[in-house]
């Protein structure tokens, strides 16, 4: 087995813990151990109550190898992963959410994955080491961090699979499944604080573009700006730049965990990207009827849209996966036309 | 940066050797083009299976393979041009115990870090396929459908490989090690036609020869590989509609559990007529003293390249042991008579 050094990677000052752990175990002698080490997390940070902390630890003191302060300093060392990876998410630029997924496991939690398999005892659960991941990694303010319900949530999930007697190795997936949640909900969390800045920007800047209402929901800044920047020079622009330009654009509506109705945002969709997109076009290629003929196209690209996708209500992160592929040709057949 | 600047592709073989494939392909690329990629995967995967069939006990594996390219000097005016062109493999073995390959062939006009997108591939996405195979199998049932599964993956995957893209190549430690030379392959090739293949190398008796064939495949393989990949990346590159550069393979790295192999290959274009030089490298030979970083065996073949000597005069540096009588390796029957005085033990 491959002998991974974590402490190179992302090291904690396990003696000043140590001595730390110490001094509260001296203060509270009258606690049980697992109490005491319920303590000193929550000290340092972790878990929203000492009470959830001590059912968590409860529940893995006996699945792993170790003694449970080293669990515990793995659980310290989480965090300083968790922020290592936020330092990171907010400069990434990704297309779509499986690929924010894919890179961020890649990085940052495979070599942790390895790592920490090894105090693991051998009969321990994919399911129970996911929903570790998921305690680790999940940020605290909005966990409610109730091991019962994520175990049962994840028992349903992430299956443990054996040939014969032995053990098939799905660390992987495993992991991919565990975290793919926290990421996508991480890297929302950038792209609004994004947009945030961006219209903070705006205001500043007192820029009086009809497309930047407050009124309108959508921001398709970024769309507004590849459109300009191709009117000047008409060089092509790259897939993966419009990918990002229109989910961008979704995202400034469409929050992951809501639910939308296809009719309350039609409306929104059709002028906000109409007037985007309007807003981009220089004075060479604009004409009076620019904004009411892209009004047109785009009512037809969702009417089409709608005889294929007929559910009426879906999560904000689904409409954005269904929308883009009809937005992203559009978009794509839009600028090719233009002359 | 256009699509049509980078030339990327993801092929699968399933333990059936039931291939799929992932190929990023241009619009503007002509239809027919697009038909004949479809057999693309088959011709790169195709040695891998060889390699896998070929003492399968030992399962020497191509893990590496990267071509340095050339405007054709007709046709200088294009400014849109690839930098570095490669070839990175996986073989991983399914639960069955059976060999899955995955490769992925990249063309980019950066010099890329081909290190990170190895590590995607072999430690990531190819993983990541067979154990998405059999959690999702688990999971679905009868419902699971491989092929629909492994579409999305390789979507994934090549998604995942093109975000690394345009990066500058770094420079790793595995470069620094110290190698032995245990032959060099002469080839020239005069518009397009093989003119002349020899290898130097050790005498037919000489005990290093018989002991070089424990860090090998067999000199049969070693000789066929730059060829068979330099005309396969020419091919892939006219499909791409790259008609305007030529490859010359640069780099070919097999490995067999803890024994690697390294040809490295220095090339120039005189009058329309190509010379290579290249030298079939191994670490650990057992002959420290005789051993040397890249740099050495670089400079000595661009020196057989560009001074006007006796190409054995030079040879004789890289090793002292070779022979001056070179082994003819230009035809199939030329290879067959090396195979049978040189890949045996006796």
């Amino acid at each position: 087995m491959e002998i991974i050094n974590l402490d190179e990677l992302y090291d904690i000052d396990k003696d000043r813990l140590f001595k730390y752990y110490e001094r509260i175990k001296n203060q509270f002698s009258n606690l049980e151990p697992l109490k005491i080490v319920a303590k000193f997390l929550n000290n340092q940070s972790i878990g929203d109550s000492i009470d959830k902390v001590y059912d968590i630890l409860d529940f893995y003191k006996d699945k792993i190898k170790k003694c449970i302060l080293d669990f515990a300093f793995e659980w310290i060392r989480a965090q300083k992963i968790r922020l290592e990876y936020k330092k990171y998410l907010i400069r990434a630029q990704y297309s779509d959410y499986e690929l924010a997924i894919d890179d961020c496991v890649f990085l940052f939690f495979i070599k942790y994955d390895k790592y920490l398999r090894t105090i693991f005892k051998d009969d321990v659960k994919e399911f129970e080491i996911s929903a570790l991941y998921e305690i680790f990694f999940i940020p605290f303010q909005i966990s409610s961090l109730n091991i019962k319900n994520l175990l049962e949530r994840h028992r349903n999930k992430i299956p443990t699979l054996f040939k014969e007697l032995k053990r098939i190795n799905t660390s992987l997936i495993t992991l991919r499944l565990a975290l793919e949640q926290i990421i996508k909900s991480d890297y929302d969390g950038v792209l609004s604080s994004r947009r945030e800045e961006a219209q903070k920007k705006d205001i500043m800047g007192k820029k009086t573009l009809v497309a930047q209402d407050m009124q309108i929901e959508f921001n398709g800044t970024l769309l507004e700006r590849m459109i300009k920047t191709y009117c000047f020079n008409k060089r092509d622009i790259k897939i993966a730049d419009i990918d990002n330009g229109i989910v961008s654009f979704l995202n400034s509506y469409f929050k992951f965990g809501k639910f939308y109705d296809y009719d309350e945002f039609e409306e929104k969709l059709k002028n906000s990207l109409a007037e985007y997109i309007n807003s981009g076009l220089t004075e060479r290629y604009k004409k009076p009827d620019s904004l009411e003929f892209l009004k047109k196209l785009i009512t037809e690209v969702l009417n089409q849209f709608r005889t294929i996708h007929t559910i009426k209500k879906l999560d904000g992160a689904a409409w954005v996966n269904d929308l883009k592929p009809s937005l992203k040709n559009f978009f794509i057949k839009f600028t090719n036309d233009l002359t | 940066m256009k699509e049509s600047d980078f030339i990327l592709g993801l092929f699968f073989s399933d333990e059936n050797d039931l291939i799929y494939d992932n190929i990023k392909v241009s619009e503007e690329l002509p239809e027919e083009n697009k038909n004949r990629l479809k057999m693309l995967s088959y011709k790169f995967l195709g040695p891998l299976f060889l390699t896998t069939a070929e003492r399968s006990e030992e399962g020497w594996k191509i893990d590496f393979i990267e071509a340095s390219l050339s405007l054709k000097q007709e046709l200088t005016r294009t400014v849109d041009i690839l930098q570095s062109f490669f070839n990175i493999n996986s073989i991983l073995n399914s639960e069955e115990g059976l060999p899955t390959h995955i490769s992925a062939l990249i063309g980019s006009p950066h010099t890329e870090d081909v290190k990170i997108l190895h590590d995607k591939l072999v430690q990531y996405i190819h993983p990541v396929i067979l154990q998405g195979k059999l959690v999702s199998e688990s999971i679905l049932g009868s419902v699971f459908k491989f092929s629909d599964f492994i579409k999305k993956e390789l979507k994934r995957g090549i998604n995942f490989l093109e975000f690394s893209l345009g990066q500058s190549r770094k420079v790793y430690w595995e470069e620094q090690q110290h190698y032995y030379c245990i032959g060099v392959i002469e080839r020239v090739i005069e518009r397009g036609i093989k003119k002349t293949s020899n290898l130097y190398t050790f005498n037919k008796d000489d005990p290093l020869r018989k002991l070089a064939l424990d860090f090998i495949p067999s000199f049969y393989i070693i000789n066929i590989l730059p060829d068979y990949y330099e005309s396969l990346i020419n091919e892939t590159l006219e499909l791409f509609n790259r008609k305007d550069i030529f490859s010359n393979i640069s780099v070919i790295e097999l490995s067999n559990r803890n024994k690697n192999l390294i040809y490295f290959e220095e090339f120039n274009v005189e009058n329309n007529v190509k010379r290579s030089y290249g030298a079939i490298l191994v670490p650990n030979f057992g002959i420290p003293e005789e051993s040397k970083n890249i740099s050495f065996y670089r400079r000595n073949l661009r020196n057989i390249l560009e001074l006007n000597k006796d190409p054995f005069d030079i040879v004789v540096k890289i090793n002292p042991n070779f022979k001056s009588d070179k082994w003819c390796t230009k035809s199939e029957e030329d290879l067959s008579k090396l195979s049978e005085c040189f890949d045996k033990k006796v």
